[in-house]
């Protein structure tokens, strides 16, 4: 019996091999979205119930020591607290949202707003999904920033959303160039939240610290934007190159409103 | 259907848990729940389940077929293959299985997505995948009271 399952596993198990060689050679084929519809809901109610208990949390710390005048004001100091976070919350993506606007009148190559709804849930890439897609001319390899720069490009486009590969994803290439010394370099994602500068000679002195910047050679990227700072040089060994490590220059974890640019 | 509804919620559950609250380094709490419901349910229908929620996971990564469709889907055929083997069953032999799998899981997903997407993973740190499964191996044992083998009255995915 276990025999017979085991050949049918390994024949299921070579199926799925075979699809995933017709799906590479294919490239790129039909996405079929509903699957993401849950996801999309349980994340976007997770988080607002995460930051509404982060903010709570937050509003207690604020009070403690004052637990008898708190006592007495228990209820109404709760529901002013909460006002004051919907206040707070409503008022930072208001400014988040006016940078992003900004965004729009200051650059020629404004496509649409977007808003996160989810990330990848696996440990293998940074990606992430917004909300626009083809119905608002979101386009494969448009450039996604916010008003502190780019945070990557569109991997895959739905009609009403798009999957973002961020800068620090395993795939994600950005041509790039040390801000001071003006030399060129490759930024390669490392999938956590740092990136390798890669092809830089070791004769050139980079100390942590130093900015990174778009050169636009790959196409994609528009040139001159502000996308990381060196965190750490190693240079040690044979090799030709020195491996510059790179923080991105915001968290793109905690990304919520995005611009998508043209390439 | 009541199991698969259940099942899938669960499913679901677990990957939100996953992107929300895990940065960088997540756990694979969906691998948890592969094995405990392979464990209970044995064969085919356990593969059938691993391999659902593999395509889960794939398509919220952004692609139809990719790798974990093929690494849970074999995760629930090796523990339900060695349970067979098994005359007892404890939280002992679950946790060392589980990070085993854990491993194989990560080991899969790393051939599966260099020959056939050419992803270059020389970047990622080992530190990523050490940190995943010393979180999974904390998940399953965490879970192990509720989603435990054999203990057919008060188990979560009654038949």
């Amino acid at each position: 019996m276990l025999r017979k399952k085991f050949f049918l596993f390994v024949f299921f198990i070579i199926l799925l091999f075979a699809l995933l060689t017709l799906q590479g050679i294919k490239g790129k084929s039909r996405f079929i979205d509903f699957p993401l519809y849950p996801l999309k809901l349980l994340e976007q109610g997770g988080t607002a119930v995460i930051n509404s208990v982060k903010n709570t949390f937050n509003s207690y710390i604020m009070i403690v020591g004052k637990e008898e005048e708190n006592r007495r004001l228990a209820d109404e100091l709760n529901e002013f607290k909460e006002a004051e976070n919907r206040y707070l919350e409503t008022g930072l993506e208001n400014e988040r949202l006016r940078k992003i606007l900004q965004l729009k009148s200051r650059r020629h190559d404004y496509v649409t707003s977007a808003e996160v709804f989810a990330r990848d849930p696996s440990s293998w890439f940074q990606k992430l999904w917004i909300n626009k897609g083809t119905d608002d001319g979101v386009e494969r390899d448009m450039v996604v920033v916010t008003s502190l720069g780019p945070v990557g490009r569109i991997h895959r486009v739905m009609k009403q959303g798009a999957n973002v590969m961020l800068i620090t994803d395993v795939n994600s290439s950005v041509a790039v160039r040390l801000q001071s010394s003006r030399i060129e370099g490759i930024l390669e994602g490392r999938g956590d939240d740092r990136c390798y500068m890669k092809y830089v000679s070791k004769d050139v002195k980079v100390k942590p610290g130093e900015l990174i910047i778009t050169s636009g050679l790959e196409g994609i990227y528009p040139r001159g934007m502000l996308i990381g700072y060196v965190t750490d040089v190693k240079s040690e060994g044979e090799e030709i190159f020195q491996l510059i490590e790179v923080a991105p220059a915001q968290s793109l974890s905690t990304l919520e409103e995005v611009a998508v640019l043209k390439r | 259907m009541k199991k698969f509804l259940l099942y899938l919620i669960m499913a679901y559950l677990a990957l939100t848990v996953q992107a929300i609250f895990f940065k960088g380094s997540k756990p694979d709490f969906v691998l948890v729940l592969v094995c405990f419901y392979s464990l209970r349910h044995g064969d085919l229908r356990g593969i059938a389940y691993g391999a659902l929620t593999g395509l889960l996971i794939d398509t919220a990564g952004g692609v139809i077929l990719g790798p974990h469709i093929v690494s849970k889907s074999l995760a629930a055929f090796l523990i339900w293959a060695v349970r067979e083997k098994m005359f007892q069953w404890n939280i002992f032999i679950n946790t060392v299985l589980i990070a085993i799998l854990s491993i194989v899981d990560i080991f899969v997903v790393y051939i599966c997505l260099e020959v056939f997407s050419g992803v270059p993973l020389d970047n990622m740190p080992i530190k990523i995948f050490v940190m995943q499964v010393i979180y999974t191996v904390v998940a399953s044992v965490a879970a192990y009271k509720f989603l435990k083998p054999g203990k057919v009255r008060d188990m979560l995915f009654q038949d």
